[in-house]
């Protein structure tokens, strides 16, 4: 016989389970339901009469392997990299959408400590001043040009950022005026905030409600993640206490992605989600090497879900710190365990440069890796159907490791600026006279991209447009 | 499972886990919630809270009591909910706190969310969350703005969600401490200022100030309340809603309500007249609606009205009136094992062994009363170590009562038989039938030591463990010997060490 099961005084109620997402704590970190984006309607953020157009600009360090790191093929015109064991082979599947571009400089000569003078010039077109680390730009930067005429509610360029910060040069790739240096924010959750908060549309209601409450609820979490981490600092906890209150402390994590349900504004973001368990999860931002990559990959998806719900038109990114010394299990590197600051110099040494067969093999590995790094970026801008609207210009600060040299600057753009830019190209001209590839200034290409944009402003020292890639 | 037949007596085998943070059962947050905004009301926004996985043996059972991602997300609506409905209404906003200074609003007010009043570091943390409020855009004004936040920020606080004990286990627990559990358990809100100045004046710190302040608050219409819910959840009121009859019996689906109301009526019938546990066993007091009167045989009150009413001897308590009987029945037909099964486990707290799994009731035999129909399904070496030694001789003792409840003196044309015997920790006992029943357990320390426990359960929001064998006697004694009444009992727990005295870390 069988007893009503209330009536069963030995059992005991479990504690219960979490129970509406799933909310696995385990190795790999936390894992989130996504919120919001599961009901993003299908539909573009912009009107097909009123398209905008997006730039976005990325700058990598320490140089590239030069002949390992441009497509093998011979000719002007891109053809498949899928077999190419060069950095270039990382690309494939989009060779329609982009561009390999040889032969740039800076219109500086490297002195003293380049990696911040590279920087400085990368995106700026204008030689730097002072001294070392503390070299700083003479001119804005693209981004900032640009930011007006894109943003047309006249936003300010988002600034990014990936990797350690206060180290020996930070941040160095985005000025608003010469020698204004804008901070840019390493943290991909705070980015997703603010990006969330940005796109609230206060225009909407005129008291400007939804990112009021997005403000409150901001407080409310971090006075209650305060107030709870102070408890479980409290004395004589025990263990079952101090889960129930890291429960609760883990469960902000929440609220958090509520704060982050998409204003009415914003709902038209496409169909691509966003990877918001690692945004979120990434809050701690870059705190060891072996996460630089990662958090460039959430960089350059919140740059693309920022334009795709049109939340801002034009961003930099800055791949690693200036002088990066991240370390990379690359193959070559494995047994070593070099940082890259190192394996670009080809010596263990942050101020001198030497010849080593493994450091360069592991360079190119990087190389690779770091297009690797860029290529899925680029998926998550195809899925939104932004390359079409966009220029990306990635650029690494050193045409090589060991010489620092400002000249073959490696570039690779994607993109058509709205089908203004040609694009499938591997730009190289040669110059019999040099015995090379003809050098041009940066600022040329930043020039056109910019004229591309529909913006007819120089950018930096130099004037012409690299007309090859204009249709 | 077989058993040897031996009594069953009271098991405490808990092992609680949380002592320092007990967050607040839902009814208490809404509770605490009307109180310390000193709305008329409640706000209703409990209703949207995560329903907690049910809690055994009550919902104020420390092990289910989280804060877990669903529920985070709800407090954080109902307390934005909340704050702005006070914050735009200056009439409520006046009842909050009546001045125009942050400071001593969030002083004041604070402290009723606190419960204790707030540190220099937290009262300049909440002063700056009044200025970001008074900052936003969205605010009426600024004053609005900055109580609006505090309030919202208060409300998820986790000193407010949680009940905590914070100082050196071991110890006597701190006077706002002790307002703040002797509140919620006795009024189910949070503390009164009025009891916070006197837990500052020092009152709580004797037994003397702790037994006068509990005796007052045990008067309370609130602790009624509370001693209603108690009992609801010990008999399982909620199930009422769950009866379901032919019908041709003319049982309504407003009778489950109905059901429900009237044994409120007949707690707080018991509460008010300073009556015992031995009352709940014996009163001839019985409460009922128009429709339950008919059942009963006696003139009711009209219609829409319920009206206490002094029955015959042969309803003695709560276990011989409609509620439980018709909770316990199958149509007409009463179940014994059902019957049965609740005064082992309810009353007398025996934890007879049990297979998991819905009851299947046994079908009819040709010619068979019910007592003889179940004694044979239970019959074989299975089942009748339990149900014939301990389930079916303390329902069989009801059969003289039907499905709905109504006085039979036959079954099938045969007199109803409800004799029996059980083997009570006091030992193996005869009784005739219910009334001889509820007389024995009247006078049983095995069922004043069950409802001792019931009740510690409940006031000490945990499953008592071996170390509460103590407190269990206490009460037990007081109620069996001493014939404390029910509120008598409630102040004897308070006044128990394991009551006022801080577990800290299990």
């Amino acid at each position: 016989m069988k007893l009503p099961i209330r009536s069963q005084r030995g059992a005991r109620v479990r504690r219960p389970k979490l129970n509406r997402r799933a909310f696995l704590r385990g190795s790999a970190g936390v894992t989130i339901g996504l919120p919001f984006l599961e009901s993003v309607p299908e539909r573009s953020a912009w009107s097909a009469d009123s398209a905008p157009l997006f730039a976005f600009f990325i700058g990598t360090s320490n140089g590239v392997v030069q002949n390992r790191f441009w497509p093998s093929a011979a000719g002007t015109a891109l053809t498949d990299l899928s077999t190419d064991v060069n950095a270039a082979g990382a690309l494939a599947g989009f060779e329609q959408w982009i561009s390999f571009l040889q032969g740039f400089t800076y219109t500086a000569n490297p002195t003293g400590d380049t990696h911040a003078q590279s920087y400085v010039q990368t995106f700026t077109g204008a030689p730097g001043e002072g001294g070392g680390n503390q070299t700083t730009s003479t001119a804005p930067s693209i981004d900032t040009i640009l930011a007006p005429y894109l943003n047309p509610d006249g936003a300010e360029p988002l600034a990014l950022y990936a990797g350690r910060k206060a180290g020996y040069i930070d941040e160095r790739l985005s000025f608003s005026a010469p020698g204004q240096l804008r901070a840019a924010e390493g943290n991909p959750y705070q980015v997703y905030l603010g990006l969330v908060q940005a796109g609230a549309p206060s225009g909407d209601s005129a008291d400007g409600a939804i990112a009021d409450r997005i403000a409150r609820r901001s407080t409310a979490i971090d006075f209650v993640r305060d107030d709870l981490s102070a408890l479980l600092a409290g004395a004589d906890l025990g263990a079952r206490d101090r889960q129930r209150l890291e429960l609760h402390l883990d469960s902000l994590r929440e609220l958090e992605l509520r704060l982050g349900e998409l204003p009415e504004g914003m709902s038209g973001c496409g169909t691509t989600t966003l990877d918001l368990d690692a945004i979120v999860a990434s809050a701690d931002t870059y705190r060891l090497s072996g996460m630089l990559e990662h958090i460039v990959d959430l960089q350059m998806q919140l740059a693309a879900f920022a334009f795709a719900c049109n939340v801002n038109h034009v961003a930099t990114l800055q791949h690693g710190d200036g002088q990066d010394a991240e370390l990379y299990d690359v193959p070559s590197n494995l047994e070593r365990g070099w940082n890259f600051h190192h394996i670009s110099h080809r010596v263990q040494s942050d101020g001198a440069a030497g010849m080593d067969d493994v450091a360069e093999a592991a360079h190119a590995e990087i190389d690779r890796l770091r297009l690797e790094t860029f290529r899925r970026g680029l998926v998550r801008f195809e899925e939104y159907g932004l390359l079409e609207r966009s220029v990306i210009m990635w650029a690494n600060q050193f045409g090589d490791g060991p010489s620092g040299s400002f000249r073959n600057l490696p570039i690779i753009l994607a993109g058509n600026a709205g089908g203004a830019l040609r694009t499938g190209l591997h730009l190289r001209t040669e110059d019999s006279e040099l015995g090379g590839v003809l050098q041009r200034y940066n600022g040329q290409l930043l020039n056109t991209i910019a004229f591309a944009l529909g913006v007819d402003e120089q950018i930096g020292v130099t004037e012409g447009l690299v007309d090859e890639l204009l249709v | 499972m077989a058993t040897d037949g031996s009594p069953l007596p009271l098991v405490l085998d808990g092992a609680p886990e949380h002592f320092r943070h007990v967050r607040l059962t839902h009814a208490q947050w809404e509770n605490s919630v009307r109180d310390v905004l000193r709305l008329t009301d409640v706000t209703g926004f409990f209703e949207a809270l995560a329903a907690d996985v049910a809690a055994y043996p009550y919902s104020t059972n420390e092990e289910v009591l989280e804060v877990g991602p669903e529920l985070v997300v709800d407090y954080a609506e109902a307390a934005e909910g909340v704050a702005a409905r006070i914050a735009a209404d200056p009439a409520l906003l006046a009842e909050v706190y009546p001045g125009t200074d942050a400071l001593e609003f969030v002083t004041e007010v604070g402290r009723r969310f606190y419960r204790r009043p707030l540190t220099d570091t937290e009262l300049l943390s909440f002063q700056q969350i009044f200025d970001v409020g008074a900052g936003l855009a969205s605010a009426t004004d600024p004053w609005s703005g900055g109580v609006g936040l505090v309030l919202e920020v208060l409300l998820q606080s986790p000193r407010f969600l949680y009940r905590i004990e914070a100082g050196a286990a071991g110890e006597r627990l701190d006077g706002y401490e002790l307002a703040m559990k002797l509140s919620y358990f006795i009024t189910n809100s949070t503390p009164s200022d009025a009891l916070l100045d006197r837990a500052a004046a020092g009152e709580l710190d004797s037994d003397e100030g702790l037994r006068a302040i509990a005796r007052e608050l045990v008067a309370t219409a609130s602790a009624r309340d509370v001693l209603r819910g108690f009992h609801a959840e010990t008999f399982d009121f909620a199930r009422f809603a769950t009866i379901t009859k032919d019908e041709a019996l003319g049982y309504a689906a407003s009778t489950s309500a109905e059901l429900e109301t009237a044994s409120g009526m007949f707690f707080d019938y018991l509460f008010d007249e300073s009556l015992g546990v031995r009352d709940i066993l014996l009163s001839d007091v019985a409460y009922m609606s128009e429709s339950m009167a008919a059942l009963y045989a006696v003139d009711g009150p009209g219609a829409g009205q319920f009206v206490g009413v002094t029955l015959a001897g042969e309803r003695p308590g709560f276990f011989t009136q409609l509620p439980f009987l018709m909770l316990h029945s199958v149509n007409e037909t009463p179940n014994p094992i059902a019957r049965g099964a609740a005064i082992n486990y309810d009353v007398l707290c025996a934890e007879v062994p049990a297979d998991t799994g819905e009851l299947t009731f046994p079908p009819a035999l040709a010619d068979a009363t019910n007592r003889e129909r179940v004694t044979s399904v239970t019959s074989g070496p299975t089942c009748e170590s339990c149900h014939h030694v301990y389930l079916n001789p303390l329902g069989f003792a009801f059969e003289n009562f039907d499905g709905l409840g109504r006085v039979r003196a036959e079954d099938g044309g045969r007199p109803v038989d409800t004799s029996g015997s059980y083997p009570f920790v006091e030992g193996q006992l005869d009784f005739a039938g219910a009334r001889e029943l509820m007389s024995l357990l009247a006078e049983s320390q095995q069922a004043h030591r069950c409802y001792a426990a019931h009740l510690s359960e409940y006031g000490l929001a945990h499953v008592l463990g071996p170390e509460e064998e103590s407190v269990v006697d206490v009460l037990a004694t007081a109620s069996l010997d001493g014939s404390a009444s029910l509120a008598d009992l409630v102040v004897e727990l308070v006044m128990d060490p394991a009551f006022h005295t801080r577990r800290g870390a299990p």
